[in-house]
């Protein structure tokens, strides 16, 4: 429990730097969301009465705290700056979306992942073994703008899959497969290397020599003490999933999370943006949080240690 | 466990693949004849739909199917009715009446009468301070209903330009009832009178509108001017060009525009696409700091405008999706005229070398323009825009060429317009889409240095002519004064006009009957899908 509220602490501190840090960003970048409303005609009048008008005449510090102390005393995250709707109720619009495909890519890619590298294992020095290593290695070289496209190209049409949009199961396959390569192609091989290596501790062997079948050794023993790794490799490479949501979101028209803030960075609408990057920040902690405590559970000198 | 691992994995397969093998088509709908759904892509979706509202590329692609304007441009730029069936100009030119049609309604099914037209403008002029066509409307001094059918607008001076706002879709008629609807809930959209009608609006994914089957009021430049015979209309938001391409060849979108030229040579070949082309009214530019030394010197704008090859870069970075430009206003703009070719300064480097010679410049050992220890050289700032970068590589070589180096600076748009507002940059390339030739008042007269005038160009005289042409209503005198402004500019240089854009629809063999209109404007009262086309 000690631990828990420790850990929740340092997060809220995290979250603090996070938003201080999107913040002075947003302001370095040139130009403001008053521009970016009234486009290239506008003159300088007209400007600046919508940046008094907006609040953006304001000095950053100023800004901030107000910030702040909505955020504190109300919950709430202000107004986008280009539509005026609230920005907790745009996010919460998309954060399902981003979620769900995040989701669904880890699934894939660790059900997959894990099938893939426990066949390139028992095969090892095969020809079977050598294709399989190639193709990860290919699959975590290629980024995701480019294997979304080839997808896309070669593979939709074949198996008559919708391109974009969301909300059905169809629309989801293509975007959550191109998220999930690179971190497939991590899973395979960190499958493949930890039963490598599990196959030779000695609890195999004495497996072995109980006479155990095969089948059993691998899958019980070997496997099982193989997916602790696998665990603590997820929590960060969830943290990169959400992060290629936002390309993957952006190639295929996925109404998520990623797409809201990327048209929001070309506004400059920071209400938005800081936004996002909070829930994101919160979605990484927390994912990162459940695999220090499923860390513990699975593995009881974790928790002794860290306590 | 494990067993419950694998079976929540086969699950997982089997829905994936009952899906997949179930929603295989559902399209096919459309009744015997004209009809059909289409499909357009759609780069960002607009933040609201009302016209009056913060304006994004996304509303200017929705509003003109769901309002209608009092009248609207055709492809050679008269004016033609669309609710107004008719319209006079008084005498002195301070003041139009419009002679509305009978019988329109709006979405909600209220009447469109001179009252809705006057609230329209009144509360444009209370709310639409974001909007591009705020400056236009707020020269109405006042609108008065003279009856139910009749509305007269009248200004402090003449305003020729006025047809250029009131032409936009910006300027379409809404419903008051719906406005006051909408204010009172919190709920809802602001209606129109258009070919369509608003179905629904999934964020971040599609807007749908379905056809308004009481219209019939539809303008002169279309064909069928009752209501459309497509069933429904959907813009389907999808971000990224190389997907729209894709969704495109693969049929999931039936209307596209092109903006790359590549993309352009990849799809002239495909069987069952189509591309027509049309000349916007736009203008891309080469521009120079007319503040910042030496560049604030017409001898050395003058000198590096005859540097450039338009012919090469249109040929060489634009691929074809442009044409060459040689005045300040685009060919498809009152206010053009042929004539001024004779002002271009055209492409001849001996020239640009010898003006450079005459500004005080030698050439050194290396090659290189020194006056006074000082060697003429610059940044050109443009933005990453397609195909921005390509023509900078090609000005860049022609500039080479006489032996002036210029280094390339490519940001984002913003930043690029926040930079030119505090005059960090020596040459700019950088594009202007107007619909009046008021564009010369707007990007070229010293009131506007600072924003929308770019290059900081001041020149007393062109401000006066400019001055006089925005308010003068005797139409042969007006074009008279944008020709001498023009004239001038040209002389002056602050732009060497490069080229005009061209717009490239895309759209699949079974649309039939969809043309495009005034500034790319796609019009859909024609449009039908080809019951059996292709699939």
């Amino acid at each position: 429990m000690k631990y828990i509220f420790r850990r929740l602490g340092s997060s809220i501190l995290v979250l603090l730097v996070v938003s201080l840090i999107i913040f002075v960003a947003l302001d370095t970048v040139p130009g403001d969301a008053a521009e970016a409303l009234v486009g290239e005609t506008a003159s300088q009048e007209q400007l600046q009465e919508l940046r008094q008008e907006m609040g953006l005449s304001d000095p950053l510090g100023l800004r901030y705290l107000h910030f702040m102390q909505r955020l504190f005393t109300r919950g709430d995250l202000g107004e986008s700056l280009i539509t005026g709707r609230p920005v907790w109720g745009l996010l919460a619009s998309r954060i399902p979306y981003t979620v769900l495909l995040t989701l669904t890519a880890t699934l894939l890619a660790t059900t997959l992942g894990i099938m893939i590298g426990t066949l390139a294992a028992v095969n090892k020095g095969s020809p079977v073994d050598a294709a399989i290593i190639a193709l990860s290695t290919l699959g975590i070289a290629v980024p995701t703008f480019w294997s979304g496209l080839l997808f896309m190209l070669f593979l939709a049409p074949r198996l008559n899959l919708p391109l974009v949009g969301g909300g059905s199961l169809k629309h989801m396959i293509m975007p959550s497969l191109t998220l999930a390569l690179p971190t497939m192609a991590v899973v395979v091989r960190l499958t493949r290397s930890s039963i490598l290596n599990g196959l030779n501790q000695p609890y195999v062997q004495i497996a072995q020599a109980k006479g155990l079948p095969h089948r059993k050794i691998l899958f019980k023993h070997v496997l099982r003490n193989g997916l602790i790794p696998l665990i603590n490799l997820l929590g960060l490479q969830l943290g990169h999933l959400l992060g290629g949501a936002f390309i993957v979101e952006t190639i295929f028209g996925w109404p998520g999370l990623g797409r809201l803030t990327v048209q929001a960075i070309f506004d400059r609408d920071y209400p938005i943006v800081l936004g996002a990057a909070l829930t994101i920040a919160v979605l990484y902690l927390l994912i990162n949080f459940i695999v220090d405590v499923s860390h513990a559970w699975l593995d009881p000198r974790v928790a002794h240690k860290s306590l | 466990m494990k067993i419950a691992r694998n079976g929540i994995l086969l699950t997982l397969i089997a829905v994936l693949v009952v899906s997949c093998g179930i929603a295989g088509r559902q399209d096919g709908n459309s009744r015997q004849g004209k009809g059909g759904t289409l499909v357009r892509a759609m780069t960002s979706e607009p933040s609201q739909i009302d016209p009056q509202g913060t304006p994004s590329s996304g509303l200017s692609l929705v509003l003109p199917y769901l309002f209608d304007t009092l009248v609207v441009r055709d492809l050679d730029n008269s004016v033609q009715p669309l609710l107004a069936r008719d319209w006079e100009i008084s005498e002195d030119g301070t003041a139009v009446t419009f002679y509305l049609k009978e019988g329109v309604t709006f979405h909600d099914g209220t009447p469109l009468d001179a009252e809705a037209v006057r609230f329209t403008f009144e509360r444009f002029k209370e709310t639409g301070k974001r909007s591009p066509i705020y400056g236009g409307v707020s020269q109405i001094a006042s609108i008065e209903v003279i009856d139910d059918l009749t509305v007269r607008f009248t200004f402090q001076q003449p305003n020729p330009n006025f047809w250029g706002t009131i032409t936009m879709p910006y300027a379409g008629i809404i419903s008051p009832t719906s406005v006051a609807e909408v204010e009172e809930s919190g709920e809802g959209y602001i209606l129109g009178s258009g070919p369509f009608i608003l179905e629904s609006w999934q964020s971040g994914q599609s807007i749908t509108m379905k056809r308004n089957p009481d219209y019939d009021w539809g303008p002169p430049i279309v064909e069928n001017q009752g209501a459309p015979y497509l069933d429904a209309f959907v813009y389907k938001v999808i971000p990224d060009a190389a997907t729209q391409l894709a969704a495109l060849k693969s049929g999931e979108v039936d209307v596209m525009f092109i903006n790359q030229p590549s993309h352009r040579t990849e799809l002239r070949d495909h069987a069952s696409i189509q591309l027509e082309e049309a000349l916007m009214n736009g203008l891309i530019y080469l521009g120079f700091n007319c503040q910042e030394p030496p560049f604030d010197e017409i001898l050395v704008r003058q000198a590096l405008s005859h540097a450039v090859n338009k012919d090469e870069i249109v040929k060489l970075a634009v691929g074809g999706m442009g044409k060459v430009a040689f005045a300040p206003l685009p060919p498809t703009l009152p206010g053009f005229d042929p004539s001024l070719k004779e002002y271009e300064l055209g492409y001849d480097p001996l020239k640009a070398q010898s003006l450079l010679e005459q500004a005080g410049f030698k050439q050194n050992d290396a090659g290189k323009w020194e006056r006074d220890g000082q060697v003429l050289e610059g940044v050109l700032l443009t933005s990453t825009r397609a195909p921005n970068g390509e023509i900078s590589a090609v000005i860049q070589s022609h500039l080479d060429a006489i032996g002036v180096e210029i280094e390339i600076q490519q940001l984002e748009s913003r930043a690029v317009m926040q930079a030119t507002g505090e005059g960090k940059f020596d040459l700019l390339l950088w594009r202007y889409g107007w619909t009046g030739p008021d564009a010369l008042h707007i990007f070229l007269s010293s009131g506007r240095i600072g924003s929308t005038n770019r290059v900081a160009y001041s020149n007393p005289e062109v401000d006066a002519l400019l001055e006089q042409a925005d308010h003068e209503p005797d139409d042969d005198i007006r074009l008279g004064l944008y020709l001498e402004a023009q004239k001038i500019i040209l002389q002056d240089a602050p732009w060497q006009p490069l080229y005009n854009p061209i717009s490239i629809l895309a759209l699949r063999d079974r649309v039939e009957g969809a043309k495009l209109g005034n500034m790319g404007r796609l019009l859909l009262n024609d449009a039908y899908i080809a019951v059996n086309g292709e699939e």
